[in-house]
């Protein structure tokens, strides 16, 4: 049965975040952030019940469906314990047994209980118990783009989602018309091609049968490969650069970061701006800075590009956190730290939310002032 | 003649004990301050740079290491005027000249886009070095600059006369080694044998270096601490006289990642392009990593 009903956890956190971001709440939490197994029992039981409750409230919620999409991401090691009937607390065992990180040798008794939360989420995300990792990904995109975006800021990742396809597209075209390519016409391509085959005949049919060759075939033979040498020489040197194809399609680039950044400064939408600040902040490599991360730059006075794109790693989370996107104990990001979904597994992690995690432990001090005036400035610059 | 044997020996035995000794209490010691200093961390909204974990001159006189015994001159040779070890330095310290000065046609094409997608002052930097790599070539044609296939067959029929060399060559499995051979490769105040360390010594670096590290600097983020690892590195082959002036591989890569390293040398790169912060935590991995290293 297909079904357009986003049914796990990772959704609920929408719905439940996009109610008013209530401080007091979220210190409440902060102070119960590590609580023995059983509280985290409970707790999972009671998102599991919400969820039920839910389930009609936020059919057809467009931005639930992209988060269980993106979150099942981080489902393939369940999938394939759930075809081969492994037991997903042994994966979770083999995992501490090869994390260099933890002096730990296994998972503790918390860890286990949010890997089987995790487990529960993946397994309320899978329609058909024998389909791949595969099919299910492609069936949560097909139902997340057979949803039309109503809210705000819906439409708005819809737009971000939008804008930084058409930036790869770009980037593609900016790589494809950079390569040499031929000057010359099929047509004439062809003739010279011919022309090749023709002369490579010749020279082969000198050869043919023959033990020895005369004085006379071997200056044929000269000949021969004189002429291939100049046909391949004319096809070698029409081999160049489009440059005004090239610097056309920079420009549009250029254009399309401005229109991002533009776009930027109205997002409400914490999943868009995760979407296109990854696009707009990335450093690329020995080229000159966009003049988005030449301003940020200048006015961060953080230099290093490298050092941006750590910063970013960090930076990005906290702003969207601060747009109520999902940041508590059982977010995407948290399970993810918690467990190592995706980096390594913290167990200084689990139970906490993301600023706990990350000004608790994560961050070092001498790093910290440096995340700080980040923060502010895209706070200052984009008024997030 | 058997008696002066034995206390021959015994005085190198005393020796060898002596210089170990003071090299542990050293470590330790640098190691305990660093933790100390690093221990404090500040609130996400009360920061402001008296936070920062820079340490004073006092601070700093307080942990400069003794002037122990060195320890290379008790050890095993490690590294003695290995032809294998030279011909891999040479390549080593001079790769972005060879790049630059390349004949081979693809590699000509692939320098034009490269230099056409930096910016201004990077284009101006790269004429200056091009020209300062062609100078070179001329004052020392037995680099062979313009012909990188000559300097690896150099490299490859070169026999290894030293533990390094043997490990460079691939003769030596570095999984063979123990921890002391390791550690006694690392305090042989070689530079040679430093400056490839992280590339031939890879595991221990990564199981032992990068976990202290995380406790050193109090960070846990990977990346972050893998980079400030080799900043502190690379400051450290700059204090053993390796060559850190502008036109150095290590700076010229610097200048095209970030064009206000251009012309700089490492330590003005670290005071310039570095923040407060980066800066207080490449001091820290610095004094971290001579602890190991002495």
């Amino acid at each position: 049965m297909v079904t357009n009903n986003p049914i796990n956890q990772v959704s609920l956190q929408h719905s439940a975040q996009t109610e008013k971001y209530d401080e007091k709440d979220k210190k409440k939490e902060n102070a119960e952030a590590i609580k023995p197994s059983s509280e985290i029992e409970q707790d999972v039981g009671i998102v599991e019940e919400s969820s039920k409750e839910d389930k009609t409230d936020s059919e057809d919620d467009y931005i639930s469906a992209y988060r269980d999409w993106q979150y099942f991401q981080n489902c393939y090691t369940d999938v394939e314990d759930f075809l081969k009937q492994k037991d997903p607390l042994d994966t979770l065992k083999e995992r501490f047994a090869n994390n260099p990180r933890e002096s730990q040798s296994e998972p503790t008794a918390q860890q286990n209980t949010y890997y089987l939360h995790h487990v529960d989420i993946c397994k309320g995300m899978i329609d058909n118990d024998e389909d791949n990792y595969y099919t299910n990904m492609e069936r949560l995109e097909n139902e997340f783009r057979s949803i039309a975006p109503k809210s705000e800021e819906e439409k708005q990742l819809e737009q971000a989602l939008l804008m930084q396809k058409q930036l790869r597209q770009l980037m593609l075209d900016f790589t494809y018309t950079s390569r040499k390519k031929s000057n010359l016409s099929s047509e004439q391509l062809q003739e010279i091609n011919q022309q090749i085959n023709q002369v490579t005949q010749n020279l082969l049919a000198v050869y043919d049968g023959k033990d020895e060759l005369s004085e006379q075939e071997n200056l044929l033979l000269q000949q021969y490969s004189q002429k291939l040498d100049e046909l391949n020489g004319i096809i070698a040197k029409s081999h160049v650069v489009d440059n005004e194809a090239s610097d056309v399609i920079n420009a549009q680039i250029n254009q399309h970061l401005v229109a991002m950044e533009e776009f930027l400064k109205t997002v409400i939408s914490p999943d868009a701006f995760l979407i296109i600040a990854g696009n707009l902040f990335r450093s690329e490599y020995f080229q000159k800075d966009s003049p988005v991360l030449a301003k940020v730059k200048q006015e961060t006075r953080i230099w290093d590009s490298y050092y941006i794109d750590i910063l970013n790693k960090i930076t990005m989370p906290l702003i969207a956190c601060s747009m109520n996107y999902p940041c508590d104990a059982e977010s995407d990001y948290m399970l993810s730290y918690c467990l190592g979904l995706r980096d390594s597994m913290f167990n200084q992690a689990c139970g906490l939310d993301l600023e706990d995690f990350y000004f608790n432990f994560y961050i070092g001090a001498n790093q910290l002032n440096d995340v700080n005036t980040y923060f502010q400035y895209m706070v200052n610059t984009y008024g997030h | 003649m058997a008696i002066k044997r034995l206390i021959s020996a015994v005085l190198m035995l005393l020796l060898v004990f002596l210089a170990w000794y003071i090299y542990t209490q050293k470590a330790g010691k640098e190691i305990v301050e660093h933790q100390a200093l690093a221990r404090e961390k500040p609130q996400f909204t009360e920061l402001n740079n008296k936070n920062l974990v820079v340490k004073t001159q006092q601070e700093e006189n307080k942990v400069k290491p003794l002037d122990a015994p060195k320890l290379e001159e008790v050890v095993e040779i490690v590294y003695d005027d290995d032809p294998v070890v030279n011909a891999s330095m040479l390549l080593k310290e001079n790769i972005l000249c060879i790049r630059h000065l390349s004949d081979s046609k693809n590699y000509v094409e692939y320098l034009q886009k490269f230099k056409s997608r930096l910016d201004k002052n990077q284009q101006q930097f790269y004429e200056k070095f091009t020209r300062h790599c062609q100078e070179l070539n001329k004052q020392h044609p037995e680099y062979h600059l313009t012909d990188k296939t000559k300097l690896n067959q150099q490299k490859n029929k070169a026999q290894a006369t030293s533990l390094w060399g043997r490990i460079i060559k691939g003769e030596q499995q570095v999984g063979d080694l123990s921890d002391s051979e390791i550690r006694d490769l690392l305090s042989s105040g070689d530079l040679n044998i430093l400056t490839e360390a992280p590339k031939y010594l890879r595991e221990f670096y990564q199981e032992v270096v990068h976990w202290d590290l995380e406790s050193v600097l109090q960070n846990h983020q990977y990346d972050y601490v893998a980079y400030i690892q080799n900043y502190a590195h690379q400051l450290y082959l700059c204090e053993l006289g390796a060559d850190c002036s502008p036109y150095s591989s290590t700076m010229v890569m610097l200048c095209y990642l970030n064009s206000r390293g251009c012309g700089l040398d490492y330590n003005s790169y670290i005071q310039t392009v570095l923040t407060a912060g980066q800066q207080a935590d490449v001091k820290l991995a610095l004094g971290y990593l001579k602890s190991q290293y002495q």
